[in-house]
C-alpha cells in the first residue's frame, strides 16, 4: 500500500519538478543579490522539521490526502501542492521575483507556466496593405505606426487561431453566463442591458438565466468548461504578449517624435482604426486598435480602450504619454478590458483616474488584458471582474510609482477563474486596496459583502479547477481591506497569493483570507518585512478548511495578529495550515484561544484531524493561547505552537 | 463552512443553510400563504428550497419552501432522493437536513429504497444518510455495499456507528485500503464497534505513512481500553519510529504497573521526542 502511494506521489513529484524547471528557465537571473531569501529557507525548514518531530510526524506527513476530487482542467501543480504543501512557498517566491524584475516578458512567461500553457508560438508581423498614412503625420511616426500595425496583425491572426473553435453563439453564451452571473442578470435589468450593449444577444442572456435556474447544473456548467477548454491558451497568451510587445515598442518610439497633429488623425486598418491624438486635451469614445495620445489631460469613454471580440474589435491598445487622464467605462467591459480579445493600455505619466461601471482595468474574459500605469498617484474604481482579473486568459494591472487607491466591489485586485491568471503588481508607493461593499454575502452574513479579491482564485466546483491570482506590492506602507474572501485565498483547485515586499502594512478581512485555502485549494500571504497588523474574524491568517492548504509568512518586524476563531495557523476539516513569523516581537491574539493558534479540529463527520502549525522564529512574543517563548505547545487535533526567542545568526545552525 | 450549492460559477461560495430567524423580518413581504404552500407541487418547492437566495424574495421563498417540505416529511424525502444523483449541493444539503429532522424509523425505509439505485451518487448518499441515524436493523442491507466502490465509505461508517459486530471481519481489511480516507473510516468503524480482537490490525496501522491514519489508530486503541493492553505492550520491543511513539502515548491510558515500568524506561530515553512522549504519558496516568 505504502509503495503504491509513493509511486503515485513520485509521478506527481516528477511533473512538479518539470514545472519548477520550466519556471526557473523562464526567469533567467532571477536570483539577484538584493532579493530576499526564500520563504522556506534552511532555517525555516530546520525548525519546521523539529516542530513536526515533536508531533511524531515528518515532512511526508504533510502529504496526507487532500486531492480527493475529480475536476477537469485542474492545474497539475495545484494538485501537486495540495499533497506537497512545502512546494507552494517557492511558487510565491517566483511570482514575487518575476514581479520585482519589472520585466513584462517574465510575467507573461510566468503566467504561461502557471497556467500550464507555456508560449509555443511567436507570430510574425503581417503587412497591412490597407494602411494609408495621412500627410498630417510626422514621417517617422508613420513608419512607427506601420510597423505597429504589422506586428498587431500578426498578433491578431494568432489570436484568431487561438479562438477559432469558439463560435459567436459560444462567445455570447460564455459572456452571458460568466458576467451575467457575476452582475446578476437574472434580477437586474441593467445588467441584461449592459450585456446586450456589449454584443450579447437577448437570446443568449435569456438562455443563461434559464440554465442558471436548472436543478441540474451539470449541462450548462459543462458547456462553460468546454468553452474554456476550446480556447487555445498557449496561442492566446503568445498573441497577447506579441501585441503587448508591439505596443511597448511603439511607446518607446513615440517618445522620439516631436511633431504631433493639431487635430486627432484617424487611419483605417483591417484591425480597426488607428487614432493619433494631439498634445491637447482630447476625448475618445470609439473603439480602435490603437489610440496614440501624446499629451494633455485626456478622457477615454464609450468603446475606447477596450477590446470586444463580440463587436468586432478584438484588439485594442492605448498609449497615453502624459497628462492626468480619465478612463471611464460605462459598459460591461471598460478601459483596459478584453472580452474575447486582447487589450493593452499603457499610461506613462500623470495622476490618472480609472473608473468603470462594470469590468476592466486589466481584465480578460477569454483573452488577455494588460493595463500599465507607469507613474503618478492613481485612482482605480470598478464594480467587479477588474484590476488584474481573468477567466480563460491573463489579466494584469501593473502600476509603477505613486500612492494609489484601488477600489473594487468584487472579483478583482488579482482574481482568477477557470484557466485564468490575474495579477496586480504595484511597484511603489503607499497604496490602499479596498474590496467589497457591492454584493452582500447572501445566506451567510447579511451585513457583510463578498470580496473575492486581493489574490483570490476560484474553480467551477465540482466540475473544473480554477486558476491562479497574485497581488504583488513591492514597496510602501500599504492597507488592504476586504470582507469575505480576500488577501491570498482560493476556492476549489486554485491558488491565491498576496505578496507584499516591504513596508508597514495593514491587512483587514472578515472571513476566509490572509493566506487561506478553502475547499481543496491553496492560499498564501507573504509579507517580507515591516511592522504589520493583521486582523480578521475567522478562517484567516494561515488557515485551511476542507482538504486545503493555507499559509501566512511574515519574515520580519513587530507584528500584531488579531482574530476571533479558526485562525493563526489553524486547519480544519482535514487541511494543512501554517503561520510562520520569522522575526520581531509579535502579538498573537485569538478571542477564542481554544480555536486559534496551531490548532485543528476532528473533521466533523469525517472524524480525523488536520495539521496546524504556528511558528515564531525570533523575538519576544505574546500568545493568547498560553504558549510561551522558547517553547513548544502541542495543541489538539493536531497542531503546535513553536517558538524560538532568538533568531539564529545567518549561517548558524538552528538549535532548539 | 458546509459544502455550498452549485448553481453557478460564483454561487458555490454561499452555504445553503439559512437560519430561519434571519428571514422573519421580511417573511410577510413575499412568502406564499400557507394555503398556497400546502397545495404547491413538490417541483416548485424543491426549486425554491435549493435556490441561491440572493434577493429578499428568493430567501423568503426558500425558507417557506423548506418549511413546507419538512412538514411533508417522508414524502418530501422520497422526492428529494429522486434528485440525489444531480450535482446540486443545495438539494443534497437540504436532504441531509430533512433526514436529521425525521425519526430513524421514518427516514430509514425511504432511504433503503435507494440503496440499490442504478445511479452511483444516489446509492452513496442513501447509504450516508442512512448512517446518520441509529438504524442497525438495516445492517444486512448495508453490508453488501462494502463491495461497491461508490458506497463503500458510507457503508463502513454506518456499520461502525451501528456497532455491527458481525461486520468486523469485512471491515478489517479496509484498514489497509490504498485510499487514506477509507483506512481512517475503517479504523473509526472498528473503534466504534469496540471489538478488541482487531488490536493487531490497529497496531499495524500505527506504522502508516500518514499521521491521519496513525492518529486514528491510536485513538481507536485507546478507546478499546485495557483489553488491548497486552498486545500493545507486546508490540513495543520491536517497534520503531512513529509506531513506537504512538505505542508509548497509548500506554499513558493504562493504569497497570507494567505499562508504568515501560514508560519510566522511555522517560529516560536519549531521544528527546520519545522522552517527552513518555513523560507526557506518565503525567496522563496521574
Amino acid at each position: 500500500m505504502g509503495s503504491a502511494l509513493t509511486a503515485v506521489q513520485g509521478n506527481r513529484r516528477r511533473n512538479w519538478i518539470v514545472l519548477l524547471s520550466a519556471l526557473a528557465l523562464t526567469a533567467p537571473g532571477r536570483i539577484a543579490a538584493a532579493e530576499p531569501a526564500p520563504l522556506l529557507g534552511t532555517n525555516e525548514l530546520t525548525h519546521l522539521h523539529r516542530a513536526l518531530s515533536r508531533l511524531n510526524m515528518d515532512e511526508a506527513d504533510l502529504g496526507f490526502e487532500k486531492d480527493i476530487a475529480k475536476p477537469v482542467m485542474a492545474l497539475e501543480w495545484v494538485r501537486h501542492a495540495l499533497n506537497h504543501p512545502l512546494d507552494l512557498p517557492p511558487v510565491a517566491d517566483r511570482i514575487r521575483e518575476a514581479a520585482a524584475t519589472n520585466s513584462a516578458h517574465k510575467l507573461w512567461a510566468l503566467a504561461g507556466d502557471l497556467l500550464e500553457a507555456a508560449v509555443s508560438a511567436r507570430p510574425a508581423p503581417v503587412t497591412d496593405e490597407s494602411l494609408a498614412c495621412s500627410n498630417a503625420l510626422n514621417p517617422h511616426l508613420a513608419v512607427y505606426l506601420r510597423e505597429f500595425v504589422d506586428r498587431a496583425g500578426g498578433a491578431a491572426d494568432l489570436f484568431a487561431a487561438a479562438s477559432q473553435e469558439l463560435g459567436t453563439d459560444d462567445m455570447q453564451y460564455a459572456s452571458a453566463v460568466l458576467l451575467g452571473d457575476l452582475f446578476d442578470s437574472e434580477d437586474r435589468p441593467e445588467t441584461r442591458a449592459a450585456l446586450r450593449a456589449a454584443g450579447v444577444s437577448s437570446q443568449a442572456v435569456a438562455q443563461a438565466i434559464e440554465d442558471g435556474k436548472a436543478l441540474d447544473p451539470e449541462p450548462s456548467q459543462k458547456r462553460i468548461v468546454e468553452l474554456t477548454r476550446r480556447l487555445k491558451l498557449d496561442l492566446a497568451l503568445a498573441a497577447g504578449e506579441a501585441f503587448h510587445d508591439a505596443v511597448v515598442r511603439l511607446s518607446r518610439q513615440a517618445v522620439e517624435v516631436k511633431a504631433w497633429p493639431a487635430k486627432p488623425v484617424v487611419l483605417n486598418t483591417r484591425l480597426g482604426p488607428v487614432v493619433v491624438g494631439t498634445p491637447g486635451d482630447d476625448v475618445y469614445t470609439n473603439g480602435a486598435v490603437l489610440i496614440l495620445e501624446p499629451g494633455g489631460d485626456d478622457r477615454y469613454a464609450g468603446e475606447a480602450a477596450a477590446a470586444n471580440g463580440l463587436k468586432g474589435q478584438r484588439l485594442a491598445a492605448v498609449v497615453d504619454m502624459a497628462g492626468n487622464d480619465r478612463y471611464d467605462g460605462a459598459g460591461l467591459m471598460g478601459p483596459g478590458g478584453a472580452l474575447f480579445g486582447l487589450s493593452i493600455l499603457l499610461d506613462l505619466a500623470g495622476d490618472d483616474i480609472y473608473e468603470t461601471a462594470y469590468s476592466g482595468q486589466g481584465a480578460a474574459l477569454f483573452g488577455a488584458a494588460w493595463l500599465e500605469d507607469a507613474a503618478g498617484s492613481d485612482l482605480y474604481k470598478a464594480r467587479g471582474f477588474a484590476q488584474g482579473a481573468a477567466i480563460a486568459g491573463l489579466g494584469v494591472l501593473h502600476d509603477g510609482d505613486g500612492d494609489d487607491l484601488y477600489t473594487v466591489g468584487l472579483a478583482g485586485q488579482a482574481y482568477a477563474g477557470v484557466r485564468g491568471a490575474g495579477f496586480l503588481v504595484d511597484a511603489d508607493g503607499n497604496d490602499r486596496y479596498l474590496a467589497g461593499n457591492e454584493e452582500p454575502d447572501w445566506e451567510r452574513y447579511e451585513d457583510r459583502f463578498v470580496s473575492l479579491a486581493q489574490g483570490f482564485a476560484i474553480g467551477l466546483r465540482p466540475f473544473a479547477g480554477g486558476g491562479v491570482a497574485a497581488l504583488v506590492d513591492l514597496k510602501g506602507n500599504d492597507t488592504y481591506v476586504a470582507d469575505v474572501y480576500g488577501q491570498g485565498v482560493s476556492y476549489w483547485y486554485s491558488a491565491g497569493f498576496l505578496l507584499d515586499s516591504a513596508g508597514n502594512d495593514t491587512y483587514r478581512v472578515h472571513q476566509y483570507g490572509q493566506g487561506s485555502g478553502i475547499h481543496l485549494s491553496l492560499g498564501l500571504l507573504a509579507d517580507y518585512g515591516g511592522n504589520d497588523v493583521y486582523s480578521g474574524m475567522g478562517l484567516v491568517q494561515g488557515c485551511s478548511h476542507d482538504y486545503a492548504v493555507g499559509m501566512l509568512f511574515d519574515r520580519a518586524g513587530n507584528d500584531i495578529y488579531t482574530a476571533e476563531s479558526g485562525s493563526q495557523g489553524c486547519a480544519i476539516n482535514n487541511g494543512f495550515a501554517l503561520l510562520l513569523d520569522g522575526a520581531g516581537n509579535d502579538t498573537y491574539f485569538g478571542a477564542r484561544p481554544e480555536l486559534c493558534q496551531g490548532i485543528g479540529n476532528d473533521g466533523g463527520p469525517r472524524q480525523y484531524g488536520s495539521l496546524s502549525i504556528l511558528m515564531d522564529l525570533g523575538g519576544t512574543d505574546l500568545y493568547s493561547c498560553g504558549a510561551t517563548n522558547n517553547g513548544m505547545l502541542v495543541r489538539p487535533s493536531f497542531g503546535i505552537v513553536y517558538d524560538v526567542e532568538t533568531a539564529p545568526e545567518p549561517g548558524q545552525e538552528a538549535k532548539k | 463552512m458546509n459544502p455550498p450549492p452549485s448553481v453557478s460559477w460564483m454561487r458555490p461560495l454561499f452555504p445553503a443553510l439559512l437560519p430561519a430567524l434571519a428571514l422573519a423580518a421580511n417573511a410577510a413581504l413575499a412568502a406564499p400563504s400557507s394555503n398556497e404552500l400546502s397545495s404547491a407541487p413538490f417541483e416548485k418547492l424543491v426549486f425554491d428550497a435549493q435556490r441561491f437566495g440572493n434577493t429578499i424574495e428568493k430567501k423568503d421563498a426558500k425558507a417557506a419552501a423548506k418549511a413546507e417540505l419538512i412538514r411533508r416529511g417522508t414524502n418530501s424525502l422520497q422526492v428529494l432522493m429522486g434528485y440525489a444523483h444531480l450535482e446540486n449541493d443545495g438539494i443534497q444539503m437540504f436532504t441531509q437536513e430533512l433526514v436529521e429532522k425525521l425519526k430513524p424509523e421514518e427516514a430509514a425505509p425511504v432511504l433503503a429504497e435507494f440503496l440499490g439505485s442504478d445511479k452511483p451518487r444516489t446509492r452513496r448518499l442513501a447509504a450516508y444518510y442512512l448512517g446518520l441515524h441509529e438504524s442497525p436493523s438495516f445492517a444486512a442491507r448495508i453490508v453488501p455495499l462494502l463491495r461497491d466502490d461508490e458506497t463503500r465509505g458510507a457503508a463502513i461508517r454506518a456499520l461502525g456507528k451501528w456497532k455491527v459486530k458481525t461486520a468486523v471481519g469485512e471491515l478489517s481489511p479496509f484498514v489497509a485500503d490504498p485510499k487514506e480516507p477509507r483506512r481512517i473510516a475503517a479504523i473509526n468503524a472498528l473503534r466504534d464497534i469496540g471489538d478488541p480482537s482487531v488490536a493487531g490490525v490497529l497496531i499495524a496501522a500505527l506504522d502508516d505513512v500518514h499521521f491521519t491514519v496513525r492518529e486514528a489508530a491510536q485513538a481507536a486503541l485507546v478507546s478499546l481500553g485495557a483489553a488491548v493492553e497486552p498486545p500493545v505492550l507486546q508490540a513495543i520491543p520491536a517497534a520503531q519510529g512513529h509506531k513506537l511513539r504512538h505505542l508509548i502515548r497509548i500506554l499513558g491510558h493504562y493504569s497497570s504497573w507494567r505499562s508504568k515500568r515501560v514508560l519510566k524506561r522511555y522517560a529516560l530515553s536519549e531521544n528527546a521526542d520519545i522522552r517527552l512522549d513518555a513523560q507526557d504519558a506518565l503525567r496522563l496516568r496521574r
